[in-house]
């Protein structure tokens, strides 16, 4: 059944009850109750998940929701105004910048639209951590970035630049250079976003296998229902900072919550307002001078 | 009214501290961002290929536009420094007067200008788009220090390459002169570099060093 969790208090709840049933205790990320504000802006309101190691996690909701910026607080760019986030048992926000990026080397993150270095090419993205990170001969190297080129279905492409490729050809170099070093987590940020329907299954597909062949643990945050229930394992809905709800894609496909129902079959009104707060509508109509 | 004017200072000190505090700012902001890259410079020496490939890119590539600009300076120089020399009798000393004010003078400051006009804007440009497009983003996230791996090379590029630029700029200018005073004019040529290696122009490197 699906568990909603609309206030902190059930947040809590959920999160005990999710422990103990769907969740194994050992978790790769843990969050409890985060907050976060850029100046006065609250984005986030007290946000409570885990992510068990070796699974497919996805992090849904409307634009602007906080998605993304919770990516930037589990990779340590941004800073919680509370809470704790604690990935592989170590608490995030208090790391330094050393043991930060002794973290990220662990990390593999995909942007929102694959962020490649414009002036090397497909062969020296997905190289370009290897080298940066290790002393591996060259021949070495060679063999991995094939390797994972070959994953993603690119090994011909390795001498391309990345102006020359296609925007999901791009998006599956990205992801080969967000596994390049086997990463423990790994996190894509959009990976569906101006896809065609094509690669956009080609991307999913991608996404499920490497985590179960890497033996990873994957977060996935995206806002495109159908794609991402294909093969996540469990989702997290997220509006206005909070989670609304929470459960596996069934239970999720079988739900009554009306945030969730919107949200799923893209409905125009519900929850979610079509529109923006406003007075009466009759009163702007009658308001003298309207029709200048 | 008295009331209206009282509000209208409270204004003008606001707005005069606000800009204030905004330029302090500013600058308390690029002396923090230089100390990182001298702090994050280490890279750019063990690696010197980075700082090589930036000295290739900033430096070799303004040399046209350095070289070109140095050659017609000096000509100016030549032909405008004999019109006022040769009303004294004082001709011979043309070659003092191009060596001294390129040297000196114009030397390290135009190269200066054109050097941050062609190299600095191409930084710019270049480090923009990567921020708009996230790949700096991308690299801290990959932990790769943006300031180590991509502005401490380019900075320490431009240290090594502006002096190489501003000398090759005065040479190729007091050329300039020569062709213009010796070849165009006919001043004595002997007088023209022999005149160039007195005490005077023993201040000469004192420009190179600014």
């Amino acid at each position: 059944m699906l568990r909603e969790a609309t206030r902190p208090s059930g947040i809590i709840v959920s999160y005990f009850s999710l422990r103990n049933t769907v969740v194994p205790a050992d978790s790769l990320v843990k969050i409890t109750d985060i907050y976060f504000a850029y100046d006065e802006r609250a984005i986030l309101n007290g946000i409570t998940m885990e992510i068990p190691r070796g699974k497919l996690i996805a992090i849904m909701g409307n634009s602007g929701c906080g998605k993304t910026t919770l990516l930037r607080l589990i990779g340590g760019q941004l800073k919680p105004t509370g809470g704790t986030l604690l990935v592989d048992g170590q608490s995030v926000p208090d790391m330094k910048h050393a043991e930060l990026y002794a973290m990220r080397r662990r990390m593999g993150m995909l942007f929102q639209f694959g962020a490649l270095f414009t002036d090397i090419s497909v062969f020296d993205n997905v190289a370009y951590l290897m080298r940066e990170h290790t002393d591996l001969p060259e021949e070495m190297i060679r063999d991995m970035v094939m390797m994972k080129l070959n994953a993603v279905g690119l090994r011909g492409a390795h001498q391309l630049m990345p102006s020359e490729l296609s925007g999901g050809m791009a998006r599956r170099v990205a992801l080969a250079r967000a596994i390049a070093l086997d990463p423990m987590l790994v996190m894509y940020d959009e990976p569906f976003a101006g896809l065609d329907p094509i690669s956009m299954g080609v991307i999913g597909q991608l996404i499920r296998k490497l985590n179960d062949a890497l033996g990873a643990t994957t977060l996935l945050v995206t806002h495109d229902v159908h794609e991402a229930m294909q093969i996540v394992d469990y989702v997290y809905f997220v509006s206005d900072g909070r989670i609304v709800a929470q459960g596996t894609p069934d239970e999720i496909r079988a739900s009554a919550d009306p945030f969730v129902h919107q949200f799923v079959f893209g409905e125009a009104d519900g929850p979610v307002h079509f529109h923006y707060p406003a007075a009466y509508f009759g009163l702007d109509l009658m308001r003298k001078g309207a029709h200048g | 009214m008295a009331e209206k004017s009282f509000s209208a200072l409270i204004e003008l000190v606001r707005s005069v501290g606000h800009r204030l505090n905004s330029a302090v700012q500013r600058l308390g902001f690029a002396a923090r961002f230089f100390v990182m890259i001298l702090v994050y410079s280490g890279q750019s020496f063990r690696r010197l290929h980075l700082t090589i490939r930036e000295i290739y890119f900033s430096g070799f590539q303004s040399l046209l536009i350095i070289l070109v600009s140095g050659l017609f300076i000096g000509m100016v120089l030549g032909m405008q420094g004999y019109e006022t020399l040769q009303r004294y009798g004082a001709s011979e000393a043309l070659g003092v007067l191009v060596a001294l004010s390129l040297t000196r003078e114009l030397g390290p400051v135009v190269a200066a200008l054109l050097f941050a006009s062609r190299a600095g804007s191409a930084i710019t440009a270049e480090i923009g788009l990567m921020k708009a497009t996230e790949q700096l983003t991308a690299m801290d996230m990959m932990a790769v220090n943006p300031i180590a791996r991509v502005v401490a090379p380019r900075f320490w590029g431009g240290v090594i390459s502006m002096p190489l630029l501003a000398a090759l700029f005065s040479a190729v200018g007091v050329f300039g002169g020569y062709l213009v005073g010796v070849v165009l004019i006919g001043v004595d040529e002997g007088a023209f570099w022999a005149q160039m290696q007195g005490p005077e122009t023993s201040a000469m490197t004192s420009g190179m060093a600014w």
